[in-house]
């Protein structure tokens, strides 16, 4: 027992830091960064509890504790935005999540080359679109008058509508629209992902007589695994974000019922630029706690599920 | 190898072809809207809605784009940013990626939740320019670079394509004598061209198109990036349709609109083929094993 | 060696210390102006800076600021306590700085000697003040309201109807362009009404005496109604209710952006353009209307005439703007300030700021106060041919509707009448003001976002009949009140009684 205390174990803490204590010196540049531009503004956190007045600055502003968060919780309206956000966010992961995996995969098993670099490259497009200009050919896409969809609607008898103003439409827009912009982006990772999957492993398979769905299952995917889990970790840890300039080019007073954000209704309700930020840093706030949580569980659970894999 | 290829084999690759296809026609047509916008003219665009063709080649906004004399003054900035940027990002990333990658590291856990907590919370706006403003980063390039170096995303994403080269090559390295960073740079980089292409292709693009940055760090319009220039175009074409006659001058601000995103877009557009160049199969395992 | 260096560096140090005040003083002041223009700057426009600087010895800078991004960036600089010395903003904003004391007080400055910009500001002073003290100049808006109707007068012509006056004869008037098929094409593609956004109803809830906006309108008894729950907005909201169920109002007008909407009026969809005067007014000239619709003939008409001889306008605010100085500046910056204030606020000042420097992009006539101008700026050049004139504006600080009505480059153009023709209608408009619009009271800031939204939510959800008008509308007043509206209209109320020394009381 004395003798194996010790004897420096090649697990032990001593042994580990005397093995990598360079790599500290190399994190050091990381750190301070993270310190200088992510840590030292975060004091700035505390307007979320002043009436900021950004001549007096952010130490000088007068305390009004939780009166902006009173405000926030107290509106009936912010607990739709939130509803929104989390509907919006839902149909984001569940339809806008899987497509850029099931894309890189099919991507991945088509033969011819070219063909497969000129859709991959050609998909990743729409990123470089802005929303106020994607928003433009959103609507005119659905214009009752000129719109693609109404000429369909009308060539079989139908009476096109302003679908863009129909509060029942305006969620499956954001979300087609989303996963039309970002598809190809999404999928670039994937795709890079997938290029590391040691092709032994299909040759392997083939031979095994394994069908293309088999090695989709029981190769690909457990290849970019570690990918997935991380992608999903943190697409679940910001289930409060919703692309603030997407709704905000596609959004009017007539879907403001299932369109509103928690962003927007910040923006919305933040009259003022002063009042504005502290409302905005209380309502930050509010999300980043809820993502901390999220991404701890998620993390915690990703770890039971896969033997280690996860964010930390 | 060869592979036998079955009836649902065949299947498969037509469907997939359809489905590519669509994607790709449905992905390609924003851009080539933008392209047959930027050399129409309006009323051709106004009428038709959503057009296939040009109805000609009128090339006038692309003049009057040239003629702008921020644009060559804009377009160097942006070089200089998007190059300077990325390979400042890139030297951090690998760093912070590689060292989070090594399993047994002492404190590995807590560097990553100190990273990752940045993700959730952030100081806003004020206080970051207060920071960048005592660094004397105000009206310059610098302020569009250094403060978005690092994206702890990007950094997570290189840490796990490092996770995915065994640990016990370090081991053999350092044991042939080889220190950490030359260990870095001549054994694992090599191995991770496809890790590599694809996290400089989102910090470069993420250069490419900010916008916000020089709107808040910079003054002087000589150092805009070409993204703050289109937004001023598209800022002046707006106010130019409610004032002025432009049919007669020949360019509507639509079109003028159009074309400064196309000379915007095209530069970055360039980068993508080179960063496929490294998605060839197998490259990384394959050639640690043999 | 390494110490008389050290004493060598620290010395100059010093001296250079010392001398920087000294040298300082000897610069010229140089005016720091900053706000929100997307106006390119170029050469012509640095010559126009250099003319002002000639003409009045003020130096000066403009910083431009991004368009949607303004007031974050205000707010960098005066946290950064790097403020501008001249700002550039909106009436809201200025005056929430200026209750924190942003602003420098100019009570003292402005005297008898500035007369242009007493002249240019005349009755608007109360508005520029903060607990009685002068705090900014206002950029005076200049008409009582912006929107204007435009109609196709050749789509009249061709079905035998009348210029439209009454509201009746505007709804049969629109009628007959939705049904009548006025474009010959053979199908029912047009409406009666378009425009963009809740304030294309303006003509139709003026026949009421209402607005589709929340005004205070100030009665001849001195009581003051709430328009957003007055009777005349009731009855304005069932009228468009049907008209909009009949197919009359596009259905994509509370959709469309100000530029779908005039692509629409361009394709002909429309026979009247119901918006502000900047887009109606310009019906003719936006894209390529002419090419689009080379038989269309467009007029300018007012808004109609309701059952009980009501007709209103959506009104403006009076302020446009507000120019004001840092609380940082010097007593010479100040005064270098109010001396531009004054040039640009002057007739002749004025076309400067807008047009640029006189010879190469105006004449101007001392004794008619009249803008001249030759065949070239109406194609967009300059006399010398060297620049274009689009590119001014840049330095334009003050809003002057009454000069810019006359319509100047566009006279002989032959869609400058119908500019001159729209620009006139808007001050021939009868239009009832909002009283309390500039009373931005705390409680106004701190709910106004809310009950700003269900007012206008509740407007839509009557108009397509989601909600019906006659069993839900005192539910309706109830909420709207109970919601913030009492206590924003109480407090304003309150601020305009105490700044006027009336005794106002509300009309319900």
């Amino acid at each position: 027992m004395v003798a194996q205390r010790k004897l420096p174990s090649r697990e032990s803490l001593s042994y580990r830091f005397r093995q990598y204590w360079p790599a500290y010196i190399l994190l050091l540049p990381v750190v301070a960064w993270y310190i200088i531009f992510c840590y030292a503004p975060m004091g700035g956190l505390v307007i979320a509890f002043k009436k900021y007045s950004v001549l007096a600055g952010i130490g000088a502003s007068p305390w009004i504790g939780l009166k902006n968060f009173e405000k926030l919780f107290t509106s009936q309206a912010f607990y739709q935005a939130i509803k929104n956000t989390l509907i919006l966010s839902g149909l984001n992961f569940v339809f806008g999540f899987p497509l850029p995996i099931i894309f890189a995969i099919l991507l991945n098993e088509m033969p011819g080359v070219k063909y497969k670099k000129v859709v991959q490259t050609v998909s990743y497009l729409p990123h470089f679109i802005s929303w106020s200009v994607a928003g433009g050919l959103v609507y005119m896409l659905l214009s009752p008058s000129t719109g693609a969809i109404a000429a369909v609607v009308r060539a079989m008898g139908g009476t096109p509508q302003n679908y863009i103003g129909i509060s029942r439409y305006f969620r499956p827009i954001v979300v087609v629209s989303d996963i039309w912009k970002s598809i190809g982006w999404s999928a670039i990772i994937y795709i890079a992902a997938i290029t590391s999957v040691d092709e032994e492993l299909y040759e392997a398979a083939t031979i095994d007589g394994a069908g293309r769905f088999a090695r989709i299952w029981h190769i690909t995917l457990p290849g970019i695994r570690g990918i997935i889990s991380i992608q999903l970790i943190l697409t679940v840890s910001k289930i409060l974000n919703v692309s603030f300039n997407q709704i905000f080019v596609l959004i009017s007073d007539l879907t403001l019922d299932v369109g509103e954000t928690i962003d927007y209704y910040v923006y919305r309700v933040g009259l003022g630029s002063t009042n504005n930020m502290s409302l905005a840093t209380a309502s930050g706030m509010f999300k980043s706690v809820i993502g901390l949580v999220l991404i701890v569980v998620t993390n915690y659970i990703s770890h039971k599920l896969t033997d280690g894999e996860g964010i930390w | 190898m060869k592979i036998k290829k079955t009836m649902g084999d065949h299947a498969f690759n037509a469907i997939t072809y359809i489905v590519m296809t669509f994607v790709l026609v449905v992905t390609l047509y924003p851009f080539w809207y933008v392209v047959v916008g930027s050399v129409s003219s309006m009323a051709h665009l106004i009428k038709n809605g959503f057009v296939l063709w040009p109805d000609g080649l009128h090339l006038d906004a692309y003049e009057q784009v040239f003629r702008n004399d921020l644009v060559p003054v804009a377009y160097r900035n942006t070089l200089i940013v998007t190059l300077g940027g990325t390979a400042l990002s890139m030297l951090l990333t690998i760093l912070g990626g590689f060292v989070l990658s090594l399993k047994k590291l002492p404190g590995r856990v807590f560097f990553t939740f100190f990273f990752v907590f940045t993700m959730m919370f952030g100081g806003g706006l004020v206080p970051t320019f207060l920071v960048v403003s005592r660094l004397g980063m105000i009206d310059t390039l610098f302020a569009l670079i250094v403060p978005g170096a690092i994206s702890t995303y990007n950094m997570i994403l290189m840490r796990n394509f490092f996770e995915s080269v065994p640990e016990s090559l370090y081991e053999a390295a350092s044991i042939d004598g080889e220190t950490l960073p030359g260990y870095v740079f001549h054994i694992l980089l090599p191995l991770s061209g496809a890790a590599i292409a694809t996290i400089t292709l989102f910090y470069a693009v993420g250069y490419w198109n900010d916008y916000f940055s020089s709107i808040i760090y910079i003054r002087n319009n000589r150092l805009w990036p070409m993204q703050t220039v289109l937004r001023q175009v598209l800022q002046t074409a707006q106010m130019n349709n409610m004032m002025y006659d432009d049919a007669k001058k020949g360019v509507a601000p639509e079109t003028l609109k159009d074309a400064m995103i196309v000379v915007t877009m095209i530069p970055i557009l360039c980068v993508y083929p080179f960063v496929q160049k490294h998605f060839v199969k197998g490259v990384m395992i394959g050639s640690i094993k043999g | 060696m390494k110490k008389i260096l050290s004493l060598v560096l620290s010395l100059a140090m010093l001296l250079t210390s010392a001398a920087m005040p000294a040298v300082a003083e000897e610069e010229p002041v140089v005016l720091n102006v900053f706000y929100a223009t997307s106006r390119p700057m170029n050469e012509a426009t640095n010559l126009t800076r250099e003319y002002i600087k000639e003409k009045i010895g003020v130096d000066f800078n403009l910083t431009e600021g991004d368009g949607s991004n303004f007031q974050q960036q205000l707010a960098l600089y005066i946290a950064d306590n790097k403020m501008p010395d001249v700002v550039r903003l909106d009436y809201d904003l200025w005056k929430e700085y200026a209750a924190e004391g942003a602003w420098a007080d100019l009570t003292d400055y402005v005297t008898d000697e500035y007369t242009d910009l007493n002249n240019y500001v005349g009755e608007y002073w109360t508005y520029a003040r903060q607990n009685g003290r002068i705090m900014g100049i206002p950029s005076l808006s200049g008409t009582p309201s912006n929107h204007v109707v435009a109609i196709r007068q050749d789509w009249l012509n061709k079905l035998n109807l009348e210029v439209p006056q009454t509201l009746d004869d505007y709804i049969n008037v629109m009628r007959a362009f939705t049904n009548d098929d006025p474009d010959g094409d053979g199908e029912k593609n047009t409406y009666g009404m378009g425009g963009s956004g809740t304030g294309t109803l303006s003509p139709l809830f003026g026949a009421y005496g209402a607005s589709p906006d929340e005004s205070f309108f100030l009665n001849e008894d001195g009581t003051i109604t709430t328009n957003a729950i007055s009777e005349g907005y009731k009855q304005g909201l069932k009228t468009i209710r049907d008209l909009y169920a009949e197919g009359l109002i596009d259905p994509e007008v509370f959709t469309c952006s100000n530029d779908q909407m005039l692509n629409k009026w361009c394709r002909g969809e429309m026979g009247i353009m119901s918006a502000a005067w900047s887009r109606a007014g310009n019906a003719y000239l936006r894209y390529d209307f002419a090419t689009l619709q080379p038989d269309a003939e467009v007029k300018i008409i007012l808004p109609p005439t309701g059952p009980d001889g009501e007709s209103n306008s959506i009104s403006n605010s009076p302020m446009s703007a507000m120019l004001a100085v840092s609380y940082q500046a010097s007593p010479e910056k100040i005064e270098a300030a109010m001396k531009l204030f004054n040039f640009a606020s002057s007739p002749f000042g004025w076309r400067v700021t807008m047009y640029g420097i006189p010879g190469e992009f105006f004449d101007y006539d001392e004794a008619t106060q009249q803008t001249l101008w030759t065949s070239d700026l109406n194609n967009g050049v300059s006399k010398s041919g060297k620049y274009e004139v689009t590119d001014m504006q840049v330095y334009k600080l003050f809003n002057h509707a009454g000069w810019e009505a006359q319509g100047d480059g566009l006279i002989d153009a032959p869609h400058g009448q119908m500019w001159k023709a729209g620009s006139a209608m808007r001050f021939e408009e009868n239009v009832k003001p909002n009283v309390f619009v500039m009373f931005k009271t705390e409680e106004y800031t701190e709910l106004f976002g809310e009950v700003d939204t269900y007012f206008r939510t509740s407007m839509l959800a009557f108009i397509m009949g989601e909600k019906d008008i006659d069993a839900e509308w005192d539910n309706y007043v109830e909420t709207y009140l109970s919601m913030g509206g009492e206590e924003i209209r109480q407090s304003q109320l309150k601020a305009y009684n105490e700044a006027f020394g009336t005794n106002c009381t509300f009309a319900e």
